[in-house]
């Protein structure tokens, strides 16, 4: 049966079937072949989708449509310009900045990456080139899951278990997300200097960025009472997020003043069929995880793996190989229901921090949204900006090599991960 | 005559998907601020959120397959020439035609199996959950067959992410 699934998921996949089809009808082919009874598929779908903790998605995606049409991203990028405005390759250091602002109010990359790519775009386009811009808002927009709130963590967290929470994997993210916008910086400044890329910004002044705090300052709290409050204990992830939807309507429609009612219910409608668009995923991948697991696959692996070697070490970098693959071919969310079941247990027998190891995981798949041919980020900002993939995938893969070093700086130190979530308890 | 009935029932599924995710940010939100400044416990709000948000997901599946939002691989696809290309595609969109009707099919019958089961707190029934998956098979079914209809192929997307 479990030879079926994978023949007819990869064979369908392939030849371009929605990747969320080609996994149903990979489960009605184990449904056919293994004699199960047909009402598993539904029964599964219900199962996975049936959450609370899922309803943060769609409304951390609200939220980010409720901030790019509210104005909140000129507000960011005017912020991020006061600060590194006026240096070389400023207008790239500007994008990473306001994509870590962003971050920390949004919880998915696409979010991000729409944002960035209709706020910075023009403008990178025009001082760098357009492929290189694009290349710079799509690696950029990767800080949107790893820079706490994030979809991705909740989706990760629901799947484990209780051996891990959303709070802690929220502040496990914090630091390698600053990495990462640090290492994206530095590149961008050898670039920058390497290609002679002009001055844009304006000149540095402290007064500049005070008032542009103070013009940003409700923004700048979003992350403070929506992180905040999650971390802290106020209330969970989910009802975060719908804080989230409720304090970017309130600055949007009554601060920056620039969001009417009448753009709630389209951008609504957008937010939920993206989020059928991952639920539907979610379903499909976990029925056939329930039919992988009558073949007793998640034992096998396990027995499998351990035969291979006793080593944590070892393990983890088996594990970072295999995602680094999978994360070109599968979708994000769908390879956090099909996985995360199967090897975050195996994790815990061979004694890794599931902290460590559920953040890495994210990490690695989230950078698999920039590597081809799966590469979400790179569709998206491909379509936003009008680039050629190939020019874009041309200029971003510098910083796909930054964020796998970054990711393997997490695997080798995993104080970088688990230092901050120790501290608050976690 | 086809078109246009598809086009209303897409037209009302949009406003079902509105409602039903209005309602799901308004309960969630009002669950942190009874609780915060009424203490008081609303014991439905999680009932209602998840039924609300099973609805406007499911119901935004159809609406995906009609624009071509479901992500997929291409670069395989793109190597073949227009005809059998447009078959591939073609077959493709009967047999996740197929699929959805065998879903839509089996939960409804999962419905009225569980139709006398009602939910801890709210005196409302289960089945509620299946109907969204049934309404769901149905319409993307239609955009299915739409799709294999027409003659120019839609190569999957890519507009989702973690």
């Amino acid at each position: 049966m479990t030879a079926a699934v994978v023949i007819v998921f990869f064979a369908l996949a392939l030849l371009a079937l929605p990747l969320a089809f080609a996994l149903g009808l990979a489960a009605f082919a184990g449904v056919l072949m293994g004699d199960v009874e047909w009402h598993v598929l539904p029964q599964r779908m219900m199962h996975a989708v049936n959450s609370f903790p899922l309803l943060a998605i769609p409304c951390f995606m609200l939220a980010g449509e409720l901030m790019v049409e509210g104005g909140i991203m000129e507000k960011l990028v005017a912020l991020a310009n006061s600060v590194v405005g006026r240096v070389r390759g400023g207008l790239g250091h500007i994008t990473i900045v306001s994509a870590a602002s962003l971050s920390a109010i949004s919880g998915t990359a696409v979010a991000d990456a729409t944002a960035l790519a209709s706020t910075l775009g023009p403008s990178l386009a025009k001082y760098y080139g357009n492929p290189f811009g694009a290349a710079l808002v799509a690696a950029a927009a990767n800080l949107g899951p790893i820079i706490p709130p994030s979809a991705a963590m909740i989706v990760y967290a629901y799947m484990a278990g209780p051996s891990v929470s959303v709070g802690g994997l929220f502040m496990a993210g914090f630091i390698p997300g600053l990495l990462l916008a640090a290492a994206m910086m530095l590149l961008i400044a050898w670039i920058a200097k390497r290609r002679g890329y002009p001055l844009t910004g304006e000149p540095f002044s402290v007064s500049k960025v005070f008032i542009e705090i103070r013009r940003a300052l409700l923004i700048v709290l979003m992350p403070l009472v929506v992180v905040g409050g999650i971390v802290g204990g106020a209330f969970t992830a989910t009802e975060g997020s719908a804080i989230a939807v409720v304090y970017a309507l309130i600055v949007g429609l009554f601060v920056t003043r620039k969001l009417k009612w009448s753009d709630l219910p389209p951008a609504m409608f957008r937010a939920a069929v993206t989020t059928g668009v991952v639920a539907i995923l979610i379903a499909f991948a976990s029925a056939v995880t329930f039919l992988l697991s009558i073949d007793l696959i998640p034992q096998k692996l396990t027995a499998f793996v351990q035969a291979l070697t006793r080593d944590p070490t070892a393990f983890i970098w088996i594990v970072m190989g295999v995602l680094l693959i999978v994360g070109m071919f599968l979708e994000s969310n769908a390879a956090y229901i099909m996985l995360v079941p199967l090897l975050a247990p195996i994790a815990e027998l061979y004694g890794l921090d599931p902290l460590h190891f559920g953040f890495v995981f994210i990490l690695n798949l989230v950078i698999g949204m920039l590597t081809p041919p799966v590469g979400v980020l790179l569709f998206v900002v491909s379509s936003a900006r009008q680039v050629p993939l190939n020019a874009l995938l041309a200029n971003v893969w510098p910083f796909i090599v930054v964020q796998f070093a970054v990711l393997a700086l997490c695997v080798v130190w995993p104080p970088v991960v688990t230092w901050l979530p120790r501290q608050l308890g976690y | 005559m086809l078109k246009a009935a598809v086009a209303r029932l897409d037209q009302a599924s949009r406003w079902a998907i509105i409602g039903a995710f209005a309602a799901m940010v308004v309960v969630v939100s009002l669950q942190v601020l009874f609780r915060y400044f009424l203490n008081l416990s609303l014991d439905w709000a999680d009932e209602i959120g998840r039924l609300t948000f099973v609805w406007a997901a499911f119901l935004g599946v159809p609406h995906g397959v009609k624009s071509g939002a479901h992500v997929g691989i291409d670069f395989v696809a793109k190597l073949l020439p227009p005809l059998p290309l447009a078959w591939v595609f073609r077959a493709g969109c009967l047999a996740s035609a197929g699929l959805m009707a065998v879903v839509a099919w089996q939960s409804v019958l999962i419905a009225r199996e569980t139709w006398d089961q009602l939910m801890p707190v709210l005196d409302f029934s289960t089945g509620w959950f299946y109907v969204a998956i049934t309404v769901c098979g149905a319409h993307s079914l239609i955009h299915f067959a739409l799709l294999a209809w027409d003659h120019e192929p839609v190569l999957p997307a890519a507009t989702i992410d973690a």
